[in-house]
């Protein structure tokens, strides 16, 4: 119990530290002003991102059950049973469901065509708007096709955290390098 | 699931009783292959991206053919994963037959999307001159990225409208289970998935806009 507070607790001083960091850097201009500064500012608002969230997610059914009976529940009866994926039922009544993501798919498949002929910023924002709503199909694929969603929310940590994790150090080492030959082009 | 599983479920499931995640060793098994995946596709992916923020990168593709192709072998590799899914919804539901006819309907979708891609390849190297080693628009980098990174993943496709197949007559003889179509679509979902980010990223940034 003490263990869990203190963890509680450092989890969400580092995250606020995290969102301090990159607010310091909002505010000051410094976002973006060297690459040491961008790499800063996203870790840090990462770590708040990944602290808050996990809180968020650690907390948030007992916020909205009131806290009392949720605890009283918990401590009683334990967590409610768990419903396999594999229930025929439990498949089924997601069938209008994925038909909606995949139309929600090909939307912002349509709306990314669109973006690549009419270009509203220059070349960088245009890689972000792209990336981001790439980030959002995956994120829908995984959620809905892949079924995350419905499975063990742990199985999403071990799938996502290492993945996430890496792609960012593989960032981290990637791009100051590239960026650095950039400015030592003639 | 297999009923040997119902007894050992009473076992704190961290000391080996049930399955960690309550999800089977097969499908952790795909889990953990999709995450290494991730990580070689994002490797090249970051590798693209790397050339091209430190090179003049060129912007040869025009809308016909190169692009409605694309957006076409979008189109049909989306839907090729909503009929996985049908599979995958009536396996659960034991649903054989139904079952099989949607794998099969995937396999056919995902070999569509090869030959799109195969097609799209000859014309760019007969018709445009582009080839992984050289091209007539700038940096030979673009070539090799081009068709390094469209080559591995339409080498997933392959591999994937083959084990597809394959599932789909192990399943129809009755030696392997829902669990293993299930597993077949996550790997499915996957090959659609990196295909969200190589469409915008080889395709869309290397529109010729006028």
């Amino acid at each position: 119990m003490l263990l869990s507070l203190i963890g509680y607790l450092f989890c969400l001083a580092l995250g606020l530290w995290g969102f301090y960091i990159a607010g310091v850097q909002l505010a000051h201009g410094t976002l973006i002003a060297t690459l040491d500064n961008l790499f800063l500012t996203m870790f840090a608002a990462l770590m708040g991102v990944t602290c808050f969230g996990y809180l968020a997610w650690r907390f948030y059914p007992a916020l909205t059950a009131g806290g009392a009976s949720a605890a009283a529940a918990g401590g009683a009866a334990g967590p409610a049973p768990y419903v396999l994926p594999q229930d025929p039922a439990y498949v089924d009544s997601h069938i209008p469901m994925f038909n909606k993501i995949w139309l929600g798919l090909l939307a912002f498949t349509a709306l990314e065509v669109v973006l690549a002929y009419v270009q509203i910023a220059g070349a960088l924002i245009m890689l972000a708007i792209l990336l981001i709503l790439s980030l959002i199909k995956a994120a829908m694929i995984m959620a809905c096709f892949m079924h995350l969603k419905f499975d063990h929310p742990q199985l999403t940590w071990i799938v996502v955290a290492p993945a996430v994790a890496c792609i960012l150090i593989m960032c981290g080492y990637f791009f100051p390098d590239s960026f650095r030959l950039l400015a030592l082009r003639p | 699931m297999s009923e040997g599983h119902a007894a050992t479920m009473a076992e704190p499931t961290w000391r080996g009783g049930g399955t960690p995640l309550a999800v089977g060793h097969k499908k952790l098994g795909m889990w953990l292959f999709i995450v290494s995946d991730t990580l070689t596709f994002s490797a090249l992916l970051l590798a693209y991206s790397y050339v091209r923020a430190s090179n003049d990168w060129p912007t040869p593709f025009h809308f016909w053919p190169s692009i409605v192709f694309s957006t076409v072998m979008t189109l049909v590799l989306l839907s090729s994963s909503l009929t996985m899914v049908y599979a995958v919804s009536a396996a659960h539901h034991d649903a054989r037959r139904k079952a099989i006819k949607w794998i099969l309907a995937t396999a056919v979708l995902g070999m569509t999307f090869v030959v799109l891609h195969g097609y799209e390849w000859i014309h760019l190297m007969r018709d445009e001159g582009m080839y992984p080693w050289s091209n007539p628009y700038g940096t030979p980098l673009f070539g090799a990225t081009f068709f390094g990174i469209t080559g591995l993943h339409m080498f997933h496709v392959f591999t994937g409208v083959i084990y597809l197949v394959v599932v789909a007559l192990g399943y129809r003889r009755g030696k392997w289970l829902p669990e293993d179509v299930e597993v077949a679509g996550l790997y499915w979902h996957f090959v659609d998935l990196v295909w969200m980010f190589v469409f915008p990223m080889i395709y869309l940034l290397s529109t010729a806009v006028d």
